[in-house]
């Protein structure tokens, strides 16, 4: 099964990066969407079957932990699995982040490798159902 | 800035271009910084929270380029977007401000990193910003340049 994806960065070039480290991990990727900021986020998970998202926190328009508290009040959305990509380094914040539900936390800059395994743990355990 | 604070500021530097870019860094005395005779970009990143202050980062304008080409693994003949360049910036000082809080502090105290803002940057105000204190110089791929964190009072 391919995974389609969705990608919420403000950073052009860290959409980029993340889009080709997908691409020479291994994962199996279908469709890669991208949007610069929660709002548009959230409005491709609306239009589009997103398998798995990685969002930024800190975003113009609507950030990372708003999109998230939003994503909790949609039915058809708030079972998708996030991964957080960002510079946060305060263990009280990331903390925060795993009790609204987030799967994992990558701390930038990452790397293929943690970017594959991370994935795979995720979605190892993940029932689309 | 505390000298032990400059020597963990210097070396998360190195890490990141190195992790983020694919660059390496060579430390630089101040006084064997030749003048260079470029036109500069300055990245700033303000924070707030447990500590306010503000990470500076200047390089040559010619630099950004090869920023992007590194981060993104791209060919030098590859045509890159003119935004593009100031992102990889941008995302470079994210960067090392967000591994730099934590290590100078705690991870236990939070911060709020503002965007960053880039502006030009002249020779003048370059010297200026050579010779303060708080202020580390060194090279990649041969070009200067500089890093100055301040904190508020």
């Amino acid at each position: 099964m391919a995974y389609n994806i969705l990608i919420v960065d403000d950073s052009k070039i860290i959409r980029s990066v993340i889009k080709k480290t997908l691409e020479i991990s291994g994962i199996p990727v279908g469709d890669i969407f991208e949007a610069s900021n929660g709002l548009e986020g959230l409005t491709a998970m609306r239009e589009h079957w997103i398998d798995l998202v990685f969002a930024d926190l800190n975003m113009p328009v609507m950030n990372g932990l708003e999109m998230l508290d939003m994503m909790a009040q949609e039915k058809l959305i708030q079972k998708i699995p996030v991964l957080i990509c960002s510079t946060e380094g305060s263990k009280t914040r990331i903390e925060e982040l795993f009790k609204k539900g987030v799967r994992a936390f990558l701390r930038k800059p990452i790397t293929p490798e943690v970017l594959r395994n991370v994935v795979k743990e995720v979605m190892g355990d993940y029932d689309a159902s | 800035m505390r000298a032990d604070w400059q020597e963990i500021v210097k070396k998360i530097c190195f890490d990141v271009l190195e992790q983020l870019a694919f660059m390496f860094c060579e430390e630089l005395e101040k006084k064997d910084v030749c003048n260079p005779d470029e036109d500069f970009l300055k990245a700033t990143m303000v924070f707030s929270g447990h500590h306010g202050g503000a990470l500076d980062i200047i390089v040559p304008r010619q630099l950004t380029p090869a920023l992007v080409y590194n981060i993104l693994g791209m060919d030098e003949d590859d045509i890159i977007e003119s935004d593009i360049a100031e992102d990889a910036l941008k995302e470079l000082l994210n960067t090392l401000c967000g591994r730099m809080l934590p290590a100078l502090f705690t991870d236990v105290e939070t911060f709020d990193l503002h965007p960053p803002e880039i502006s030009s940057f002249t020779k003048q105000q370059w010297l200026e910003m050579l010779h303060r204190e708080n202020t580390i110089a060194f090279a990649i791929e041969d070009s200067p340049v500089l890093l100055n964190v301040h904190f508020d009072e």
